[in-house]
Parts: structure tokens; sequence; C-alpha cells
């Protein structure tokens, strides 16, 4: 018999108390049971990204951390970054720079650039080098470089 | 996935207690190759414990022989930042910030990387390199002795490494030539130079870390002079994958055993 767990989580700075399988995972709980369909799952391999969510801060592949590892932990998702109409200076950058065609990675980009921007990466080989955890199948991520250089404030555009 | 008890203990005894307790646990760390496998139902074990509330697993310090300590469950990203490990042993901390991707250093754990011992794993090399020692809840065990094959290490079953010391050096470097989609290392050599000896170690090659007899403890004048196409280092059991044939590492490592000597030559 499998007990189900008790946990206090916050996500997106709402608190929430749920009783869950032990097997649940993040990304299945944000989207299924929360219905924050922001987070995407793009491989079965925890390779695409495109499940990024921040833990405490930091990013993570939610497919790949269990609901019941982020007991009394703060979660955020691509919804509480911005809105169509208050849109993050990130997702203004991407916009400006068509940085995404399908966009079915974008939300996992943008949390990757996030993340940069906290590391204080600063040219555009370090860009490429972060971008290492984020698949994108449509654009051959020139557009995604862009995008992120000009939220970085990079201008030197030079590998 | 297959369904399992989960537990978070506050212990190291409570952990052990529940290991033995139950039919077929397995101890959390960061997950990072764990969860995966579970999703695949490559491993399907009755209980999870998870390690994260123990403190006495976290810390990086200079202990009193003058070691860096780490602690098991440091992350790959608090390694490859920490100022004295960057300071001490650069060599380590470029390795651990070029482990897979940000994210996955973000939780993934350098003891769940060694108990994990994964071939192509990246730690391994930097452990029997720097002759680290590793501490566990029963007792301490040096690196040459820990990696014994392929996933496999002294450890007993409901073992659990607590930290791992390495040995400050005067310099070292790390050199991976890695598979582009999961960057585990195809061939990876770390080299540490120390009392004017160099010490190499192997990874990514083999079912497990090794480094090479002839070519032990030399200065780095004499390892100059030393032919490395004339190593035998097919006697080390290399493997063949989908990534590389043995001939192609056997390749791969000569040439990388002598970059890796410049780089620390250079002070790069």
């Amino acid at each position: 018999m499998i007990e189900k767990k008790n946990i206090t989580i916050t996500i997106n700075n709402k608190k929430l108390e749920v009783s869950i399988e032990p097997r649940l995972l993040l990304i299945d709980f944000i989207r299924n049971t929360l219905n924050l369909t922001g987070s995407h799952v793009g491989c079965d391999t925890s390779q695409c990204g495109s499940c990024m969510v921040f833990l405490d801060s930091k990013c993570v592949k939610a497919c790949s951390v269990l609901v019941a590892q982020c007991n009394l932990k703060k979660i955020e998702t691509i919804e509480s970054i911005g809105t169509e109409h208050k849109m993050h200076d990130v997702q203004k950058a991407f916009k400006n720079n068509h940085g995404l065609q399908c966009g079915f990675c974008t939300p996992g980009i943008l949390l990757t650039a996030i993340e940069m921007k906290k590391n204080k990466v600063s040219d555009e080989k370090s860009i490429r080098k972060f971008l290492d955890g984020n698949l994108c199948r449509c654009t051959g991520y020139q557009n995604i470089i862009n995008s992120i250089s000009e939220y970085l404030n990079i201008k030197n555009k030079n590998v | 996935m297959y369904n399992f008890n989960y537990h978070i203990p506050d212990t190291l005894d409570e952990c052990t207690n529940i290991f033995n307790s139950v039919s077929f646990p397995k101890y959390l760390a960061g997950g990072m190759t764990l969860i995966p496998s579970l999703k695949q139902k490559l491993s399907n074990p009755t209980d999870i414990i998870d390690l994260q509330n123990i403190k006495s697993l976290k810390g990086i310090y200079i202990n009193n022989e003058n070691q860096i300590t780490v602690g098991a469950l440091n992350t790959h990203n608090e390694i490859a930042k920490n100022e004295l490990i960057q300071k001490h042993i650069k060599g380590l901390s470029y390795l651990a910030s070029n482990i897979a991707d940000n994210a996955v250093r973000n939780l993934g754990t350098i003891g769940g990387s060694i108990c994990n011992s994964d071939p192509a794993a990246d730690y391994p090399s930097a452990l029997l390199s720097l002759s680290a020692s590793i501490l566990t809840n029963k007792r301490t065990i040096k690196s040459e002795d820990f990696f014994i094959d392929l996933f496999e290490t002294l450890l007993t079953s409901d073992e659990i490494v607590i930290s791992i010391s390495f040995p400050i050096v005067t310099n070292s470097y790390y050199l991976k030539f890695s598979s582009q989609a999961s960057k585990y290392a195809i061939v990876g050599v770390f080299g540490s130079y120390n009392k004017g000896l160099i010490k190499l170690s192997i990874t990514g090659a083999s079912n497990k870390v090794f480094s090479i007899n002839e070519i032990e403890g030399l200065t780095p004048e004499e390892f100059l002079k030393h032919n490395l196409a004339e190593l035998d280092i097919e006697k080390y059991h290399i493997n063949s994958d989908i990534h590389a044939s043995a001939e192609y590492r056997v390749a791969l490592i000569k040439n990388m055993l002598g970059k890796t000597v410049k780089h620390i030559i250079n002070n790069e």
C-alpha cells in the first residue's frame, strides 16, 4: 500500500497544501492538476528543457523532479513572468527579434535567459553554452541568441 | 513510473533504519539520474529515501588536514562557483561547470554522481587524479578503491557517502571530449600537478576510471619526452559504443593526455 504524502508548496506566490502520490512529477502536477500549461513536455529523456521552472529561484527541469521533493519550496512557472499587456523584458526582446517560431520551447528558454542575467552572462559564446539544456527544433537558434543578447544588453555579436 | 513510498528522514541513522526495513529501497540525492531512470522503468524501487534534509551532507570547507572537503549533496553548480575550489583546485571547478547543462547542475550532486558510478561521468577522473578520499557513514575509502566497475562501487547497499576530501594541488586541469547531446564524456582526462609530479586519470573510455601505469608520477619534462603513441592503452578494456569505437577512443586518449599536460605547464 503506497502512502500519499502531504505537501505544502508555493506556486507562483500561491501557497497550496496538497496530498499527492510520491511518484507524481512536478511537471504533471503543474500542467494536469493546476492547469498551468505554459510549461511543456517536449521529450522523455530530460534533455529538451521545455518544462523548465524556477525551484527556489533556480532553473530546474520539472520533468525530473518529484512534487514530494518540493515540500516547503517555492516554484515559479512561466505564467508568473509577465502578461500579454505587461510583458517581461525578456519577452519583449523575443518579440522584437522574432525569437520563436512554433513557441513550444520558448517558455523554457525565457526562464533560462532570466537565469543567464542572474549569472552575469556577458557574451554570445556564453549564451550559447548556457543554452545547452534547451532544445529548439525550428529556429536554428540564431534569433533566440539575438533576442537574449538584446535582453542582456550585449552589443558585440561576434562569437 | 511505478509507484513507491517516499521517505524524507532528518538523520543518517534514520536513513539506514528505513533502508534495512523495506524490500527494495533507493537513496535519492539530486535525482538527475535516478528520476529519469524511474520514468523509463529502468529502476523500480519500493521505497525512495530522500537525503535532502540531512545537514551533515552539505558544505564546502578546508579541513584540518588542509584538504578541501565537499559535502556529498553539494550540487555541480555549487562546486563550480565555490571560491575555495576555484582558488585551490581549479580543474575541479572547471569540470563541475561542464557537467550536463545548467538546470541539471542546479540539482545534480557530487555524491549522487560518484555513487552511481556511470562510466562516462566526469567526477571519477578528478577523484582518482587528485587521490581524494571518500567519507561514508561507515568508513573512509580511497578513490583508487572506490570505483569497481560499470555502475558498481565499493559501497555496501545501505552505505551513504557523507563527503569527499580533495588534497590541494599546485595546478589541475580537465579536458573533455563529450557527446554533444548528453555532455557525457566520450573521453575525459583529469590532470593534477603537485610536488613537481603529474598524475593523469581517464574517464568515459572504459568501464571505470583508470590511470596509465607507464606515465604515473612523472615530471612534466619526463612526460613530454615519453612517446605517447607507443602506450598500450587497449589493455584497459576500452569500450566501443554508438558514440565512438575503441580505436577512436584510444586515439583521443593519446592526444588528450598531451594536451592536458600542456595546459597544466602553461598554467591555463
